[in-house]
């Protein structure tokens, strides 16, 4: 089930709803955490065994860490073992034979598995779980229920954000719900629909045409579009889907933090990554990056360390040598960033370093949105005109097709840059604080055509799914 | 009792992975002989092979990102028949073109309901069966589907 469905809105929300508010003290976690295993289960009914698995075992886990102090640290390890090994399994099984296949003379027969919806996400959650009990920095939870509802809480199960067990651990327990969670959350989450329903579904639809000619036959405006068209659809569709979470959160009681920060506005790559899917961040700063020794050790190691992380970052969203690719494409960024470029860079008017800081995004998203590296280098020969043409005539420059898509588009594109920047947001405070009824009329509009692009549309995919 | 615990769970999801793994073996045959020998059954015959843009307009998918992708359809606009027969990418591709398949089913559902009851029964009974990474999709009479079916079957 996703939030962007009628079923989701008319029926599974408000239910939900309602029953939290009517069932007291802690019924309401049973419910909550019965409707999430309904919501999993709606879209996965055989993988939903892996997530009820991923609650038991890990609370058994975090159980023993505390108790039985001299085996903690095999159990940490054996714990996060068997958490990556089913991560590895659904996720990298496919990626891993296909590789060692790519050499020559060596043919294992394999084929892919259905990836779990969430399975990166929880994993992770589940993960940080362990590994705080173990360095004694949260309590084991003793309630299964409330620990399975950590893992498998419905907002945030399927495409985050990565909520951290201590910051929601008092949440679990004790939470106020009232009607100005109810008006702290819709707003967001109504936000968040648009997002995704009226941007990113528009956008993604610009790229997947342009994608769909062939990389060859891009003229470089046509390249550009689409690509711009993906920055774009990839943000709001990620950040809109954020907001949902945080707004239904909000609704159930819970306090999620905030996963965006206007991105596209940062002033140099390091800080893109703070604006950037912040919970995933500071997921690998915590857990990979410092125990490597973070930046506190010499810089052969340090770099090493960067390099590292990036390429697990990179791994993380996809088994493919594109994502790893692109997590290596930041981390080399960075790493120039750090030793060379920083600052020099910092000396620079902001706009300057916003639209420098924009240029290697996008480039980014390249390798990341192509299927293959080399689909993303010719992509990247097609930004600068000079893709070949498949029939032997190279689109150039500018063609007819950028002529139709520039047209098409241009009005979706404007508004999606409006709506990237922190001015329409603070546009919207501004009219909140002004007039109240107007505020509320600008919201109810999009969520009417929301729901009217909901029904009429039949491309509505979301990109983070697929991590 | 605990650590015996985390043990018995280990040996049960690894179980489950196995099973799996075991259940979703794409076919030995390739998709052009499959759909070669869909393309003989007497219902394909009297149909239209359709285009990418075809596939585009009535599926709402792109059918060159698949590995394979064969699609007939009825020129005829009173007859809901039509066949698809994919090689997917991945079983997440398999789970995105079933889902763009449900939607054509419940929109074509739509289109037929009240005015054409044998077209809208034929819908109701539609076909959408998968082997490993393979698809085949169908929309017609019970002979033609139950064809269909064995030779989905016995590749």
């Amino acid at each position: 089930m996703v939030f962007s469905s009628p079923v989701f809105l008319i029926v599974f929300l408000p239910v939900v709803l309602l029953l939290t508010y009517l069932i007291p003290g802690r019924g309401k976690n049973i419910v909550l955490l019965i409707a999430s295993i309904f919501f999993y289960a709606w879209g996965e009914p055989v993988y939903v065994i892996l997530m009820i698995f991923a609650c038991i075992f890990n609370y058994v886990c975090g159980l023993e860490i505390s108790t039985y102090k001299k085996s903690a640290k095999f159990t940490l390890v054996f714990a996060i073992a068997v958490n990556l090994l089913i991560l590895g399994f659904f996720k990298y099984w496919g990626f891993i034979l296909g590789t060692i296949n790519s050499i020559p003379g060596v043919n294992i027969p394999y084929h892919d598995l259905p990836l779990p919806i969430g399975i990166s996400f929880y994993t992770f959650q589940a993960i940080s779980y362990i590994v705080d009990v173990y360095r004694k920095e949260t309590e084991p939870q003793l309630n299964i229920i409330d620990f399975s509802l950590y893992i498998s809480m419905f907002p945030q199960l399927v495409a985050g954000p990565i909520v951290k067990y201590h910051d929601i651990a008092e949440q679990l327990k004790t939470r106020q719900l009232s009607f100005e969670n109810i008006k702290a959350g819709v707003p967001k989450f109504v936000r968040g629909l648009s997002k995704k329903i009226l941007f990113a579904d528009t956008l993604g639809l610009a790229y997947t045409q342009i994608y769909a000619l062939g990389v060859d036959n891009l003229a470089s405006v046509t390249a550009w579009i689409g690509i711009i068209a993906y920055t774009m659809q990839i943000y709001f569709d990620f950040s809109g889907y954020s907001d949902m979470a945080i707004g239904l959160g909000r609704m159930l009681g819970f306090e999620f933090q905030p996963n965006f920060n206007h991105p596209y506005i940062a002033k140099s790559i390091t800080d893109f990554w703070r604006r950037w899917h912040m919970s995933l961040s500071t997921w690998f700063r915590d857990y990979v990056y410092i125990p490597l020794g973070g930046n506190r050790v010499k810089p052969a190691r340090h770099i090493f360390n960067m390099l590292v992380v990036w390429s697990l970052t990179g791994l993380w969203h996809g088994a493919a040598w594109t994502f790893v690719a692109w997590g290596l494409y930041y981390g080399i960024i960075l790493v120039i960033e750090k030793y060379i470029t920083g600052r020099f860079i910092e000396k620079l008017p902001s706009i300057l370093r916003i639209l420098i800081t924009l240029f290697f995004v996008v480039i980014g998203w390249v390798l990341f949105s192509s299927d293959t590296i080399g689909d993303a280098f010719n992509y990247l020969i097609a930004m600068f005109g000079g893709a070949a043409g498949s029939n032997g005539v190279a689109p150039g420059f500018f063609d007819d097709y950028s002529m139709y898509y520039l047209r098409t588009y241009i009005i979706p594109l404007l508004i999606g840059g409006f709506f990237c920047v922190p001015f329409a947001g603070n546009l919207i405070a501004k009219i909140q604080r002004r007039s109240k009824v107007i505020w509320t009329i600008i919201y109810i509009v999009a969520m009417i055509l929301c729901i009217a692009f909901m029904v009429s549309s039949s491309y509505s995919p979301f990109l983070y799914f697929r991590f | 009792m605990l650590k015996a615990a985390k043990y018995i769970l280990t040996v049960l999801v690894i179980g489950f992975m196995v099973l799996i793994y075991l259940s979703g073996v794409t076919p030995q045959t390739s998709i052009k002989d499959f759909s070669a020998q869909v393309a003989e059954l007497e219902g394909t015959k009297a149909l239209s092979a359709q285009n990418e843009q075809d596939a585009f307009h009535y599926l709402g998918i792109t059918s060159t990102e698949y590995p394979g992708f064969y699609y007939w359809r009825s020129s005829d606009g009173m007859d809901a028949s039509e066949v698809v027969v994919a090689q997917c990418k991945d079983q997440n591709q398999v789970i995105a073109l079933k889902k763009a398949i449900e939607k054509r089913v419940k929109n074509q559902l739509d289109a037929f309901a009240g005015y054409a009851p044998e077209q809208e029964d034929h819908l109701k009974k539609h076909l959408i069966k998968t082997r490993g990474d393979y698809l085949l999709y169908a929309v017609g009479t019970d002979d033609q589907i139950k064809a269909l079916e064995a030779t989905l079957n016995g590749i």
